[in-house]
């Protein structure tokens, strides 16, 4: 019985046809439409016409896409930082032999398990201007200068949406630190121990050299994550006020909600190349930084 | 340990716990406030109900339509995992054990769809195309799409750890193909099955994106109606936090149950990467 009889590559099959057909496809005729002037209320194809590089022509003079690119971005880099820095600092935290260890770790990462949706509309009543609890907090402390529209100012309204993300995306990240920190031999620690070595020289030298890997891992799923923000935005201003929060996948929706297929297929495929580029190129530095032992 | 370390510890730990309140309070707001009067609710404040109004849920089961976005929710939910647990697993038995070019073909082909967007506009043309677009089998056939990367690279991964000798030994016994695959290979999976499970079943149920692109409001799920709810009854916060505390409640469980297995298999697969 030959290898190949038993493991058939049929057993691919119907991953392969859904895969391609609803994800690859799509991808690729998103290629083709972008190049039309495709709408909605159009009603046979005859009525689609290829109009050249007119969507991206129109799509590059439009300072929204700027404004949604930089938004996306800003929202990216801030959540990274943030997720991970705090991420580790938590799994850290709840690797030491804590009585509450559990309850923590469980609190720490129970926010990840809710729908943006849901967060989103909890937010927006705790980021309340009149009676929201975080400016109550501010207020109670006697840090009331502090108390902002959180949502309405546009100076602060992205900034507001990161700070959520960051609650609720925080404890997967430090989840993932935390199974990274367990692979480390303890041995590793206690030979540290009998040099007498002290507790950031052990951190500096031993942890961070070898959880690089989960380094790699969190800094591109949170990278990966944050460019393609999409709910928090929506539920949370709707890419307002005057589109001071649009971001990439709002400005997409924003077209495409309108009707125009064609132009929003431009949008979604600027938008997907700028991911792939970022991601492949952020995942070929950092594996290159990594030590095997 | 000396008394002075045993001091340091216990403040880290004190400092740790109230760090956890960023978190429980804002559950804490949501679920006393969903029992209280609309006059009340709307100032979000942390105290006790004067009275409990469970009718409140009553009232969003019966206005919200809620009955209907849990029945979507459940039914998208369920056959889309169970679909997805079927194909992915198939799929990853032949590139975990043929090991030749064509399966590391097919391996990065699927996990290309963990880097790539989802292109929304022209899924959305092709599913009108179909016929297919505002349609549970639509809908379904998107999430299964959408989760099949993820599943095949846990699948694949845990499947390379399974050792070889138990399939040779099936097969001196007579199993082939499907049955080898069925009766001896996938009871062993049972532990990353109860991961893809839970990974997906809440990635479905807390599902956004997909239901605003492609779906209209009767065929929604929970979450959505948070967000409906929120638009019809912007001053009754009583109302939409009930709705809250109904949609996330069978995630919750879900959590509950499955907590440890589900830890270990999303941690495993990321920190191997």
């Amino acid at each position: 019985m030959s290898r190949k009889k038993i493991y058939s590559k049929w057993f691919a099959a119907p991953a392969l046809i859904f895969f391609s057909l609803f994800f690859i496809l799509p991808n690729l005729f998103g290629l083709v439409f972008a190049f039309t002037d495709w709408s909605i209320f159009y009603v046979g194809f005859d009525q689609v016409n290829f109009i050249g590089l007119d969507n991206f022509k129109q799509l590059f003079s439009e300072r929204l896409l700027l404004k949604a690119a930089g938004n996306t971005f800003y929202f990216a880099i801030v959540t990274v930082v943030f997720k991970n820095v705090i991420g580790l600092a938590l799994a850290l935290l709840v690797n030491r032999p804590f009585k509450t260890k559990n309850y923590l770790r469980s609190v720490f990462f129970l926010p990840s398990i809710l729908s943006t949706m849901v967060v989103a509309i909890v937010f927006s009543a705790i980021y309340n201007p009149q009676s929201g609890i975080l400016n109550g907090f501010l207020n109670n402390v006697g840090l009331g200068f502090l108390a902002q529209e959180w949502l309405t100012n546009p100076k602060i309204a992205m900034t507001s949406i990161c700070a959520m993300e960051i609650w609720q995306g925080t404890g997967l990240t430090m989840l993932i630190y935390l199974a990274g920190l367990q692979t480390v031999p303890k041995e590793y620690y206690e030979s540290a121990d009998l040099d007498g070595t002290t507790g950031f020289q052990k951190f500096r030298y031993i942890t961070v050299p070898l959880i690089l890997p989960t380094f790699t891992v969190n800094i591109t799923l949170t990278l990966i994550n944050g460019l393609k923000v999409f709910g928090q935005v929506y539920a949370l201003t709707s890419g307002g006020p005057a589109d001071a929060t649009q971001v990439f996948q709002t400005f997409v929706y924003k077209y495409f909600s309108q009707g125009l297929l064609g132009y929003s297929s431009a949008a979604g495929l600027v938008f997907t190349v700028v991911i792939m580029v970022v991601s492949l190129t952020l995942t070929s530095v950092m594996r290159k930084k990594e030590v095997s032992y | 340990m000396s008394p002075k370390k045993r001091f340091q510890k216990l403040l880290l730990e004190i400092g740790a716990v109230v760090l956890s309140l960023i978190y429980i309070i804002p559950a804490w707001m949501v679920l006393v406030n969903s029992f209280k009067e609309k006059k009340e609710a709307n100032k979000f404040d942390l105290g006790l109900p004067k009275e409990f109004h469970f009718e409140n849920y009553l009232r969003v089961f019966q206005e919200g339509n809620i009955m209907r976005s849990l029945f979507n929710g459940l039914l998208i939910a369920t056959v889309g995992v169970v679909a997805v647990i079927l194909i992915s697993s198939l799929a990853a038995f032949y590139i975990a054990r043929a090991k030749n070019r064509m399966a590391n073909g097919f391996y990065m082909y699927f996990i290309s769809g963990m880097l790539i967007p989802v292109a929304m506009i022209p899924t959305y043309i092709i599913l009108l195309l179909l016929k297919l677009n505002n349609t549970y089998i639509g809908l379904i056939f998107m999430f299964i799409t959408y989760c099949i990367p993820v599943s095949i690279f846990l699948y694949t991964g845990f499947m390379k750890s399974i050792p070889e000798e138990i399939d040779e030994a099936a097969i001196m016994d007579g199993c082939r193909g499907p049955q080898l695959f069925f009766r001896v290979i996938f009871p062993l999976l049972k532990s990353v099955t109860v991961t893809v499970f839970v990974i997906n079943f809440m990635g479905i149920w807390n599902d956004v994106n997909t239901q605003l692109f492609f779906a209209s409001g009767d065929k929604w799920t929970m979450p959505m109606t948070v967000y409906r709810f929120y638009g019809i009854y912007l001053s009754d916060w009583n109302l939409v936090f009930a709705d809250v505390v109904v949609t996330v409640l069978p995630v919750f469980i879900v959590y509950m149950f499955a907590q440890n297995q589900m830890v270990e298999g999303m941690t495993a697969g990321a920190v191997k990467g």
